[in-house]
This record gives structure tokens, C-alpha cells and sequence, in this order.
């Protein structure tokens, strides 16, 4: 099973500090090739940790466990191995599109820059780049490319940005939120653009979000974290049609339905996850849950149990997974 | 660049020398009223201790000191303007021909000074960002917090003491070695005019002549470029667009210095602006202690010989070069940063 992945994380933990709580406590998750997969949570819950870590890019965190690639591992490994698969096999794309590009170079430069580091000359990288801005549907590409940053518009600017990733033709693309900073019209053409990109290409997606609703059409399983570890996994049409993890059910009610009207207030779950350090015994959900038993609230974390599409890990899984039917 | 902008910036480099030129009357007039605090009776003053009342009265018509005061300053405005800075009392020479053949003993220094600071700050603040929390940025802050904190007259005599008198690696004070003394050149810089000349033993020994008073000048500069350069770098290595950076598989010595220092150099580059015109200032303290014949020493000697306006004529040159410097950086930012370029217009 292992082989068919192109990623695998086990049991990824990372921490900020030595003595820090761990923000992301033992993930485990397989990617593979040309698959969509979504990770969807709260704030917090440790989503841009995950995925930082995996490529080397926390500064300043404690990363353990495992995330290899085609078995390479790269938790631990050097920047020189790690460079040869940032970009050239992984590309990412972040949240903030006017925090994304570097403010005093040309967009050109910096969709260029990849490949230049691998020996292609200017000209060349520059054409390429060109082209790039062309596929992700900047206009007058050719102009556009000597231009900076701060003349784009955010949607414009994110579009950039899955250039520069999509630059040294990946194997997979992560998108953290990639469409959180952006107006609702604009979300769906970027997830539509980097979804087509994906296809054409044979790449594997992993999009990353706080707002189920923003995935639901673009990725072919999801994986839902809740401070800092998994809670469940499925496929897309399961986890909609029968979620299983009582956080999953929370965040599907407060997705706005269709039908209802503008004004009516949007559901949220009550009270607040908790924060890295200060977390609750037992289930880690169980200050929030609405089918909280005693149980819940002693004892470990309850662990992820497989289930015929996914995993799930709530210590009522047997009851839900019975109701359900 | 396109057509739009290089109108703007041109646009905006007129302003900005407008703003220098209105810059440079005020620090006029300022000069003009420091002139103005002379203790008792210029006329007295300058007539000496024998004159008559007649010839008091004459110099007091000579010196215009009989116009009300508008039109003693248009006067002064317009001798400005000729470069006429008035007489020195103790060496009864033009004070603009003493500023002139000192300037650029000054300028040596600072400029070494300068070349010093941006070479020690600049990489030691990237060291110690990238080395965050390590020892080696511990160290770095050690020695930022030792030279931002001795006072400079102090690091100048020790260093004096220490290394020109006892180690004796370098000459204890003076421009040049007494041997030299009668080289001169066309532009009056040593460096320069020995350069130009091949006669790089001078080179070498107003060089070392210059070395000890230019760390003296530059330690406590080197030492807050140094602390901003850190917690600049620090922060734009935070920044989304350097994560993205390294996303791309590119080395970390490309990632720091194209995009974290580059970016961090925007407000470095203001603060080693200002700070050529204070160094130039602090060349009072470095070369009276080097007996370096710059203007800062001419400084001292004007303010023990109570000349206020040898006093005024080295501020007023002070403040032309610092506001020119302060031109120059505003012009370079342009090229740094493009989206300032391109706000320039309508300001
Ligand atoms: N650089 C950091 N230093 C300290 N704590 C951090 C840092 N980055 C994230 N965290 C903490 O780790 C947890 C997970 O954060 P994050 O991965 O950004 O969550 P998400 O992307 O799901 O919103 C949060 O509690 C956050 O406060
Ligand atoms: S374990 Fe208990 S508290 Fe946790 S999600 Fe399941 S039912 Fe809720
Ligand atoms: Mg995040």
C-alpha cells in the first residue's frame, strides 16, 4: 500500500520550542499520484504546520515522525535533498497573495527563479515564465511579466503565485487557503484553475482549508483536523453524505445551504478549540461535542479507527456508524 | 521602467531638490541667527582692543551691522552664495578656503568610516538574523551592546594608547607621516592624489593614519546598523514571499540575500543616509583626539577661540552635506523600491 503513495506522513508531530505543546500531534495520511486530497479544520488547528513541516519550511519548529516522497524521507533531511524536491516535485501556493510575492521583484524574476537555480539560462526561464502566466490566464502575459507585484489585483496575484509553483512542473501542488484571502467570485475560478491545471498535468492537489464548502467540489477525499490531529477521514461524497466524527457533522452544519436565506444567521460550533498546551484530557473535542459521555472526557486521546471508506476516531464511532445506516 | 514612471520619478527627484533648496534656507537662516548670538559688539570685537570709536563706528557701516536686520540677512544669503563664509579670528584666513582645505581630510575618514560600517554591519546583522537565538547571535548582540555603549572619546584614547602607542602597529595621530608632509595633490584628497600619482607608500601611510580614527568614528554606527539589520532581516524572513522563495528549491543563500536582505536594505539604506551626516558631526571628537586636520578639529579650535563664525560657517557644511546625502538616498530608494516609484506621483 505504501508504494502506491507518492506521499506519505506518519505520525508527523511538530512543536514550536522544545518544551512547547505539540500543534500538530501524530498525523498520519497518504497522498496519491494525480489524486485531490483536502485537509479542512479550524484556525488553529494545524493545517499550515502539517504541510510547512513536511517541505522543510518551519523556521523555528521541532518536527518529528515521518513524511516521505516516493520513500525519500524528508523530515530531518538537509536543505540539499530537500531542494530537489521544494518546487521541482512539490510546489505550494499560500494563503495571502499579497503577502506571497516579493514586493521589490518582478513577477517574471520570481516565476522564473526555480529554474534559473537549475541552469536555465534567463532567456529561456523568462519565455517559460511567459508561458506560465499565459496558462493561468494573466492577460498580455508578455507585458505582465516585467511587471511587480503590487500591480496585480489579489486575484491576479494569486494566479501568479500558482505559476511560480507550477513553474518547475511538480508532482504535487499544496495549496494552503488558497482562496481564503480572495472575493467568493474569484475563489471558485482560482480552484477551478489550479483543479484544471491538476488534470491536464496528472498532478496530485492538496488544498487546505478552514471552510468545507470551499472543497466540496474540488478534491476526491478529505481529511478533517482538529487540534492538531486527525479526526477523520473519507471521501469526498461519504464525508457529506455520512460523516461520521461528530466535529465533522458540526462543520457541515454550519455550511450555508442552498435555499436559505442570505440574512440568516450562519451556524458555528459553540465554544473555541482549544490551544496547543492547554488541551482537554480524553477526547480532545469534548468540551464542544453535543453527544459528549463520560467516556469522552478520560483518559487518551481517542485513537483513529478505519472505517470501510476512511478513519474516524470517536469512541461512539460504532453508534454513529450504526445510526447512519 | 515604463514612460509613466520615468516621468514621475523625473517629477519627483524635482521635488525633492526643490525641498533640499528650501531645506538649505532655512538651515541659512538658522546659521544667520547663531551668527547674530555674537557676545557684545561684533564691530568691537572685530576692531580689537586698540581701536577708536571712529573706527568702530566705520567697521559697524562696513559689516552692515547700522541695516535692520532683513536686510543683514539677504546680505548674508547673498555672500553665501559667493561662497563667503566671512573671516576666521585665528587664522585670518576666509573660513570657506580653511572648511575647504580640511573638508576633505574629514570626508576620508567618514568615507572609511562608512565603507567600514556597511561592510561589518550589514553582513553581521545577517549572520546573527539567520543565526537566530544561536550563540553566534548571541555573541553578535554582545558586541552590538559593547559598541553601541563605550563612549566614543574613550574607544579613540584607548585605541590611541593601546594599539598605535604601545603595540605601535599604527601611527598615533596626524594625517600623514611628518616625511609626506609637503605632498599635495589636485583634489586634496590623500588617497586619492597618491593614488593618482603612484605613490602608494603615501597611499599606504595616510591609509594607516586613518585606520584606528575610522574605527573609532564607525564603532558606534556599526554597531546600530548592526542591530537593525538584524531585527529587520528577521522580520522579512518571516515574510510569506520567503517561505515561497525556499518553496521553490532555491539555496538559502539565494533565498536571504535576494529577498530578505534586499527587501531589508529599503530602510537600511535611510538610516546609513542619516548617518554620514552624523558621522561627520562626531569627526569634532575623533580628530581632535588623532589631531587629524579635518573640520571637525577646525570645529574645536573655533569654538575654544570663540569664533562664532568659523562655529557657523562647519554647521552650515555640515548641513549641506547632510541634506545632500539625504537627496541622494531619496534617489536611490526610487531604484530600490518599485512600488515607491510608482507612488510618487501627485506628492
Ligand atoms: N511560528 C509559530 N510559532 C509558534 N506557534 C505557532 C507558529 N505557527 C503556528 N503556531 C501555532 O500552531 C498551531 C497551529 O497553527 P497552524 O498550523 O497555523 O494552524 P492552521 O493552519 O490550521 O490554521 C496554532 O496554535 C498556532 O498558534
Ligand atoms: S469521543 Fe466523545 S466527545 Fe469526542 S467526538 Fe466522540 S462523542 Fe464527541
Ligand atoms: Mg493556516
Amino acid at each position: 500500500m505504501q508504494s502506491s503513495n507518492i506521499l506519505e506522513v506518519e505520525s508527523l508531530s511538530v512543536r514550536f520550542g522544545e518544551s512547547r505543546a505539540k500543534a500538530v500531534d501524530g498525523i498520519s495520511f497518504g497522498l496519491t499520484k494525480g489524486e485531490t486530497l483536502g485537509i479542512a479544520g479550524e484556525s488553529g488547528s494545524g493545517k499550515t504546520a502539517s504541510i510547512l513541516s513536511i517541505l522543510g519550511l518551519h523556521q523555528r519548529a521541532t518536527v518529528e515522525g515521518s513524511a516521505q516522497f516516493e520513500g525519500q524521507e524528508l523530515i530531518g533531511a538537509d536543505n540539499k535533498l530537500l531542494n530537489k524536491i521544494r518546487g521541482k516535485r512539490i510546489g505550494l501556493v499560500l494563503q495571502d497573495p499579497f503577502a506571497a510575492l516579493d514586493p521589490v521583484k518582478t513577477v517574471g524574476h520570481q516565476i522564473s527563479e526555480g529554474l534559473r537555480a537549475s541552469g536555465w539560462s534567463k532567456k529561456r526561464a523568462m519565455n517559460h515564465a511567459i508561458h506560465l502566466l499565459e496558462e493561468v490566464g494573466v492577460p498580455s502575459a508578455s507585458q505582465r511579466v516585467n511587471a511587480y507585484p503590487h500591480q496585480f489585483s489579489g486575484g491576479m496575484r494569486q494566479r501568479v503565485v500558482i505559476a511560480m509553483a507550477l513553474a518547475q512542473d511538480p508532482d504535487i501542488l499544496i495549496a494552503d487557503e488558497p482562496t481564503t484571502a480572495l472575493d467568493v467570485r474569484i475563489q471558485k475560478q482560482v480552484l477551478d484553475l489550479m483543479k484544471q491545471q491538476c488534470e491536464s498535468r496528472g498532478m496530485s492537489l492538496v488544498i487546505i482549508t478552514h471552510d468545507l464548502g470551499v472543497i466540496s467540489n474540488y478534491t476526491d477525499r478529505i481529511v478533517i483536523m482538529y487540534a492538531g490531529k486527525i479526526v477523520e477521514e473519507s471521501s469526498r461524497l461519504k464525508l457529506f453524505d455520512q460523516p461520521l466524527h461528530p466535529y465533522t457533522q458540526g462543520l457541515l452544519d454550519c455550511l450555508p445551504t442552498l435555499g436559505h436565506s442570505e440574512n440568516e444567521y450562519l451556524k458555528t460550533i459553540g465554544g473555541q478549540p482549544p490551544i496547543p498546551g492547554k488541551l482537554p484530557s480524553g477526547c480532545r473535542y469534548h468540551p464542544r461535542c453535543a453527544f459528549t459521555e463520560p467516556a469522552c472526557t478520560n483518559g487518551n486521546n481517542p485513537p483513529l479507527v478505519p472505517v470501510k471508506w476512511g478513519r474516524s476516531a470517536c469512541i461512539q464511532l460504532e453508534k454513529f456508524l450504526k445510526e447512519s445506516q | 521602467m515604463n514612460k509613466e514612471t520615468a516621468k514621475n520619478v523625473v517629477v519627483y527627484i524635482g521635488q525633492r531638490v526643490s525641498l533640499t533648496a528650501i531645506a538649505l534656507v532655512v538651515l541659512s537662516f538658522m546659521t544667520f541667527t547663531l551668527g547674530q548670538l555674537v557676545p557684545g559688539d561684533a564691530a568691537v570685537v572685530a576692531a580689537g582692543p586698540n581701536a577708536g570709536n571712529e573706527r568702530i563706528a566705520e567697521l559697524r557701516v562696513e559689516m552692515g551691522l547700522d541695516l535692520p536686520i532683513h536686510k543683514q540677512y539677504a546680505i548674508y544669503l547673498s555672500k553665501l552664495s559667493r561662497g563667503d563664509l566671512g573671516k576666521s579670528w585665528f587664522t585670518h584666513q576666509p573660513i570657506w578656503e580653511d572648511i575647504k582645505a580640511r573638508l576633505p581630510a574629514s570626508a576620508e575618514l567618514v568615507f572609511l568610516a562608512m565603507l567600514l560600517n556597511v561592510l561589518i554591519s550589514v553582513p553581521l546583522g545577517v549572520l546573527a538574523a539567520t543565526r537566530f537565538d544561536s550563540k553566534t547571535d548571541g555573541a553578535i548582540r554582545l558586541i552590538v551592546m559593547a559598541g553601541a555603549g563605550i563612549p566614543i572619546f574613550w574607544l579613540g584614547l584607548i585605541l590611541q594608547h593601546y594599539v598605535a602607542g604601545e603595540a605601535g602597529w599604527f601611527p598615533i595621530a596626524g594625517r600623514v607621516s611628518f616625511e609626506f608632509r609637503d605632498f599635495s595633490g589636485s583634489t586634496g584628497f590623500l588617497l586619492i592624489d597618491s593614488a593618482a600619482q603612484g605613490e602608494w607608500r603615501i597611499f599606504w601611510d595616510a591609509l594607516n593614519h586613518l585606520f584606528l580614527p575610522a574605527i573609532t568614528l564607525a564603532t558606534l554606527f556599526i554597531a546600530v546598523v548592526t542591530r537593525t539589520t538584524r531585527s529587520t532581516v528577521l522580520r522579512t524572513l518571516q515574510e510569506d514571499y520567503v517561505t515561497l522563495a525556499r518553496s521553490k528549491g532555491i539555496s538559502e543563500y539565494q533565498v536571504v540575500v535576494r529577498h530578505a536582505l534586499r527587501n531589508a536594505l529599503i530602510p537600511t539604506i535611510t538610516i546609513f543616509g542619516m548617518q554620514v551626516g552624523w558621522m561627520l558631526s562626531t569627526t569634532i571628537l575623533v580628530e581632535e583626539i588623532f589631531s587629524r586636520p579635518g573640520i571637525g578639529k577646525y570645529a574645536v579650535k573655533a569654538i575654544t577661540q570663540s569664533d562664532i563664525h568659523g562655529v557657523v560657517g562647519v554647521v552650515l557644511v555640515m548641513g549641506v552635506i547632510f541634506l545632500i546625502t539625504n537627496l541622494i538616498v531619496d534617489i536611490v530608494h526610487l531604484f530600490l523600491n518599485p512600488r515607491h516609484r510608482e507612488s510618487v506621483q501627485g506628492k
